[in-house]
């Protein structure tokens, strides 16, 4: 009760502090939407949501509401539901707001709030909610406004055979093979046991037949377990490429031969235990290495930036109609911070429309009735209409799409692939040298010893590294929300020296902008924000963001789009607008406000950059060669520059063509790793050796690319590429270490010292050593550079 | 010494069998969330008087 008291400036919903406090049955809140919340959930005895986690709740945000009326067209439907008949209804709905165990417990008791809902059961990784319910009784638009209304916006996504099903099928297709791989293992292991210390158990009755009952269970091993080396050591043989398989899948199968021998011939247990304990190891490292961000999609479809649905005019209404099925000739309407669908051709003047995401470009257009618009732009301020002029397939934006997601060359060849190399080469030489050198003591002595060298050479060690080391890099990353798609791209990454910047939503935050203030003479700024406030330009809202709140009042109003405002209040006349729009000299301002006929005030908004970006860039500008790219015009006194003390490498109007050429250009001389987060940057992204996408928020829209990353790890991020650099060290020094076991091991089978019990020492201790050395050496680097 | 067979053979079919019990769980899909179940497990039964309940809490 006293920890109560002493938080009592913060919302009991959301946690957030309270400005305006609203007090509702002897609890405090922010807004009304918590309260309403709250409210809900008291009514229908929910109230247990807040004793599992103090402040479970998330904001709403109530100025901006979906409509979902979209959601009773059948069509659309149709594209959701993974199963339908009368009485049941199935589909899976993303929810980006589960954040906690209160969300699981309020969404699985959903029921209570709906009673058409039947069953609903979350899961937590993927923040996606399963949903049964009645369609008799309720329908999807209704739970998505209940949703909506208790702060869980839902997303809707089409159900197409994802990646993610894929990625969960590869996963589980590695434990069933570890599996059996370790129950092999475990008996194989006991059964031999008793042959290493006791010397007269090869007299008793038993060992007629552990031999064979061991090579029973080997055999799945080799035939399932194994599978997945041999198959990749075959592909690259056929390409006449070395990769780190084929010794491994030479030591395998050498493993196994000369146990098949010293059972048949020489009535010896043979290598069985070590031979399935490395499959075993082996396997772990895979898994290890396959860790998958159940939340995240690194290859995005241009789809899911689009909305499912558009309204489409059909005789004098407007019908919810799939994306797909727009054609040439219809009329669609589109509303405030809706995306336009397809190319086509305004139909209403001075409409406001955003095309940073797709051209880069930050400032906003202003289009009249009968220009040309791209898919892809966003509208800004009032509806508006437009006529298709190509499907939505075949717009302007899906062909830049399609060109991007062209796959890449092939995979690079990583550390433990070019080692391999060396390594197989050389060990085939050593055992051919053993083979010769003994072949005068018989030709089964010779086929043994060449058998030895390459099983006790088998490069476990070497193939473990990798995974251990990058995997753990990952894991590290993750933390901090920087994720990686796969281990290849790290080694990518530490190998980079030249950084290619995106400018707009990549290096300043389209979310917020500087806002410079000029006064000519003394304005009440209370009743400016009253005039500002009706109007729904974006570039009001910004100056209304550094005013306070309004008073007064509003006599007329007229927004004049696209030029300014014409307003009247109580005791002034008010002319907002450009410089243009009010006839004076342009003295390079945005906004200009005009009091009873004088000049009173001007605004000039400014992109805001990202925090501590240019000690990022003097920092990184060391080590790197730093490019940055911008679709912006050209002009003389643009921020950028104070990125750039040189004034070198900056590139101005840049579309995606150019984009995409600027980073082939720059790849020739070196490797490039490039930032972005627009389908604008999505060709350049695609070409760069590492595509980084930069975003706000994990749900948003971004391309595809190798690394996701939250925006505000841009402020550290020469930090981040030395701890991913540090790994080249780290495996490097395990390589050596694994070298200098197979020295020893090697000197054993040439002499011919490799008893199978020797083997079961060596292999496991040299694993287990090396993944300690990789994972602790990794965690010290990440400390030394501040990410742990 | 024979009884030693018998117990070779029953101990491998244990083994067997939590093999395949385990092979049964990653096929029927118990892999897919790891998460989620552990936390559900620690939520109570929604108390029909839970205002009752909070009074009763915040007398104490």
């Amino acid at each position: 009760v006293l920890a109560e008291q002493t938080i009592l400036t913060k919302c009991y919903h959301c946690g957030d502090d309270i400005t305006d406090l609203i007090s509702f049955d002897k609890y405090s809140f922010c807004c009304y939407a918590c309260k309403n919340v709250y409210e809900i959930l008291k009514t229908n005895k929910l109230t247990d949501f807040y004793q599992y986690n103090q402040y479970a709740g998330r904001k709403v945000n109530s100025d901006y509401k979906m409509d979902y009326s979209y959601l009773s067209s059948e069509d659309v439907l149709k594209k959701l539901l993974v199963f339908k008949n009368e009485k049941q209804a199935h589909l899976y709905i993303k929810l980006p707001a589960i954040h906690c165990s209160s969300c699981i417990w309020l969404l699985e008791n959903l029921k209570r709030l709906n009673t058409g809902i039947i069953a609903t059961e979350v899961n937590f990784s993927e923040k996606k909610l399963f949903l049964i319910y009645q369609p008799s009784i309720t329908n999807l638009a209704e739970v998505a406004e209940l949703l909506e209304k208790i702060g869980y916006k839902p997303v809707f996504e089409e159900i197409s055979e994802n990646e993610k099903i894929e990625k969960n099928k590869s996963l589980n297709d590695l434990y069933l093979r570890l599996a059996v791989a370790g129950f092999a293992f475990g008996n194989i292991m006991l059964m031999t046991f008793p042959d290493y210390i006791d010397s007269g158990f090869k007299n008793s009755e038993f060992f007629k037949f552990f031999p064979f009952l061991c090579l029973l269970l080997s055999i799945p091993v080799l035939l399932y377990s194994a599978m997945p080396y041999f198959k990749s050591a075959f592909y690259s043989l056929k390409e006449l490429k070395i990769n780190i398989d084929l010794p491994i899948s030479m030591g395998i199968i050498a493993l196994f031969l000369q146990s098949l021998f010293d059972i048949f011939l020489y009535s010896k247990f043979g290598y069985l235990d070590s031979f399935s304990a490395f499959v075993f190891f082996l396997l772990i490292g895979r898994i290890f290495q396959e860790k998958s961000y159940e939340h995240l999609s690194f290859e995005k479809n241009f789809k899911s930036f689009f909305p499912l649905s558009v309204q489409r005019k059909v005789i004098e209404k407007y019908e919810d109609v799939l994306l797909e099925s727009l054609e040439k000739g219809d009329v669609i309407k589109v509303r405030n911070n809706e995306i336009i669908p397809a190319d086509s051709v305004c139909l209403d003047e001075n409409i406001n429309v955003d095309y940073s995401f797709v051209t880069g470009e930050s400032e906003l257009q202003v289009l009249v009735a009968g220009e040309n618009v791209f898919a892809g732009g966003k509208l800004l301020g009032k509806s508006a209409h437009f006529l298709i002029q190509r499907a939505f397939n075949k717009s302007h934006l899906v062909k830049i799409w399609n060109n991007a997601t062209e796959k890449k060359g092939n995979r690079s060849i990583t550390y433990a692939d070019q080692l391999s190399f060396y390594f197989t080469v050389l060990v085939t030489i050593i055992a051919f040298i053993a083979f010769l050198d003994n072949i005068s003591s018989g030709l089964d002595e010779a086929v043994n010893r060449f058998l030895a060298v390459i099983i006790v050479a088998c490069p476990c060690a070497i193939a473990l590294t990798s995974p251990f080391t990058f995997g753990t890099v990952m894991a590290i990353l993750a933390r901090i929300r920087v994720f990686i798609k796969n281990t290849d791209v790290l080694e990518n990454l530490s190998r980079v020296d030249a950084l290619v910047f995106d400018k707009t939503g990549t290096l300043s935050d389209k979310k917020r902008n500087d806002v410079e203030e000029k006064l000519f003479e003394n304005i009440n700024k209370e009743e400016l924000a009253l005039v500002l406030n009706e109007s729904i330009h974006p570039l009001s809202q910004s100056i209304l963001k550094i005013l306070p709140n309004a008073k007064g009042s509003l006599l007329s109003f007229t927004e004049i789009a696209g030029k300014g405002i014409d307003s009247l209040t109580a005791d002034h006349s008010y002319l907002i607008g450009s410089a243009d729009f009010l006839g004076i000299e342009d003295l390079g301002f945005s906004v200009y406000i005009q009091v009873n006929g004088k000049l009173k005030a001007a605004y000039k908004i400014k992109e805001k950059f990202r925090n501590n970006l240019m000690n990022v860039f003097s920092n990184l500008s060391k080590d790197y060669k730093l490019y940055l790219l911008s679709g912006d015009k050209k002009r003389e006194k643009s921020e950028v520059y104070n990125f750039f003390p040189d004034h070198g490498n900056i590139y101005f109007e840049q579309n995606p063509k150019a984009k995409y050429n600027l980073i082939k250009q720059i790849k020739s001389k070196s490797i490039t790793a490039m930032f972005g987060d627009g389908i604008n940057d999505s060709a350049a992204l695609n070409e760069a050796d590492v595509g980084i996408a930069v975003v706000d928020d994990f749900y948003q829209f971004s391309p595809s690319a190798d690394v996701i990353i939250e925006a505000c790890e841009l402020s550290r991020f020469n930090k981040i590429l030395a701890f991913i650099k540090s790994s080249k060290s780290t495996i490097v020094s395990s390589f050596i270490i694994s070298i200098l076991y197979n020295i020893l091991g090697i000197y054993f089978a040439y002499t011919g010292q490799l008893e199978p019990v020797v083997c079961a020492i060596i292999m496991p201790i040299s694993s287990v050593s090396v993944i300690l050395f990789t994972v602790l050496k990794t965690k010290y680097h990440a400390l030394r550079w501040g990410l742990l | 010494m024979t009884v030693m067979y018998v117990m070779i053979f029953v101990s491998f079919t244990i083994a067997v069998f939590f093999l395949f019990a385990f092979i049964w769980a990653v096929k029927s899909g118990q892999f897919k969330d790891r998460t989620t179940p552990a936390i559900r497990v620690l939520f109570d039964d929604i108390k029909e008087d839970s205002s009752d309940m909070e009074e009763v809490n915040a007398r104490n």
